[in-house]
């Protein structure tokens, strides 16, 4: 047996299911010299399994991978507080017209008023209308039709 | 009994039942009105395609209020699955695809179409389910296999449609998800069924692994284990 740490990719698969199921952003389990990270960036990425060796010296932070250092970098400035800011309320599939070939409920500069429909979000053949929360004007839209979202997601700024 | 007065209005004909049912529920409906139509002449399925009515089928729309969080929503598609399937069974050996289409063999017998309203703040202002079954006649669908479940006389049909929903919900209310999700799943395929996922234009190919806790379908893929909460389910 050597130190450091035998790969086992279902264990990371299992806990990056587990991530997907229970809407967590990170899940670490450390034993001995061995530790396992799973993390995700709910506003953008999908689960983004991470795997890392055991720390020779002091640990160091732990580096997140690749693709949610980029996707994070797509959203730096958008501000998450943003009061204008409409999130997912559930993990499903976005839709931003109510029919395909249809025009879409908005686009960039629309004018909305409150309790007007944005975009559609599918979760288990339900489709549920997201409505602005504020009277306004569309300033960004976040996801692209078709596209899978995450709980918290970012979907639209209305300013 | 969920204590909802329910109330079936049969008309003859309408363009659809789903979109009076939506138009209802933004003027203040209370819970428990249910539409059906003789004869609808635009009626509405997943992605906007048209529902294939034939006089002598059922076309009902169904509007609830159920206290629940935005995420709970696709719960209330698997409830209605579980309504339909028990209201269905004493008339053949139907069977359930995920989330909610009624099937004798693999012929689509009944499908459901959900849609719900968000109250700012996340929390579900109201649910609609438009339900078509083929009671009578089994449509022509191109690339699809269809039947039917009678002759069965759509108004009784509703009605028992109507108290196996008044029940689940009930159940709903008082105990939570995990008895739908077990009768959901006494219903569905076998553990095991090789199912395929539609996502987009790709498919992702598994094994039937049940249902998780939230409702999603759980397949064993090549990869491992993964959950979806939507897409269409195909063959394999």
């Amino acid at each position: 047996m050597t130190s450091g740490i035998q790969f086992d990719p279902e264990a990371i698969r299992r806990l990056a299911d587990i991530l997907r199921e229970t809407d967590l952003t990170e899940i670490e389990l450390s034993e001995k010299d061995a530790r396992i990270r799973v993390a995700r960036v709910v506003t953008v990425a999908p689960a983004a399994p991470a795997y890392y060796p055991a720390p020779q010296a002091p640990a160091p932070a732990p580096v997140p991978v690749a693709p949610v250092a980029a996707a994070a970098a797509a959203v730096d400035s958008l501000d998450p507080k943003h009061p204008g800011l409409v999130t997912s309320p559930m993990v499903g599939v976005a839709y931003l017209a109510p029919e395909p070939g249809a025009a879409p409920f908005v686009s960039l500069g629309s004018k909305v008023a409150v309790g007007q429909t944005l975009l559609l979000i599918e979760a288990m053949k339900t489709f549920n209308q997201i409505k602005a929360t504020r009277a306004g004007t569309v300033t960004r839209i976040l996801v692209e039709a078709g596209t899978p979202v995450e709980y918290g997601e970012p979907l639209v700024l209305v300013e | 009994m969920s204590g909802l007065a329910w109330r079936l209005s049969i008309e003859e004909s309408l363009p659809s039942t789903q979109t009076l049912v939506a138009q209802r529920a933004e003027a203040g409906e209370p819970a428990g009105l249910a539409i059906m139509a003789r004869r609808q002449t635009a009626g509405r399925g997943r992605a906007s395609r048209t529902w294939h009515d034939q006089p002598g089928n059922l076309a009902i729309s169904i509007l609830v209020r159920p206290e629940a969080e935005a995420r709970a929503t696709g719960q209330f598609a698997l409830l209605a699955a579980v309504a339909l399937h028990q209201a269905a069974a004493p008339h053949a050996p139907v069977r359930l695809r995920w989330p909610n289409d009624l099937l004798l063999g693999e012929a689509k017998v009944a499908g459901i179409l959900t849609e719900a309203s968000l109250r700012p703040g996340g929390a579900l202002a109201h649910v609609i389910f438009g339900i078509g079954v083929n009671l009578a006649h089994a449509p022509p669908v191109e690339g699809r296999a269809t039947a039917c479940l009678g002759p069965i006389p759509p108004e009784g049909f509703a009605w028992a449609l109507l108290e196996a929903l008044d029940k689940w919900l009930d159940r709903q209310a008082r105990e939570g998800f995990a008895p739908i999700r077990a009768a959901w799943m006494a219903a569905g395929p076998a553990p095991g069924t090789p199912l395929s996922v539609r996502q987009g234009d790709s498919f992702i190919r598994g094994r039937y692994e049940g249902l998780t806790e939230a409702g999603a379908l759980r397949l064993l893929t090549e990869d491992g284990p993964r959950s979806f909460h939507a897409g269409e389910l195909g063959e394999v």
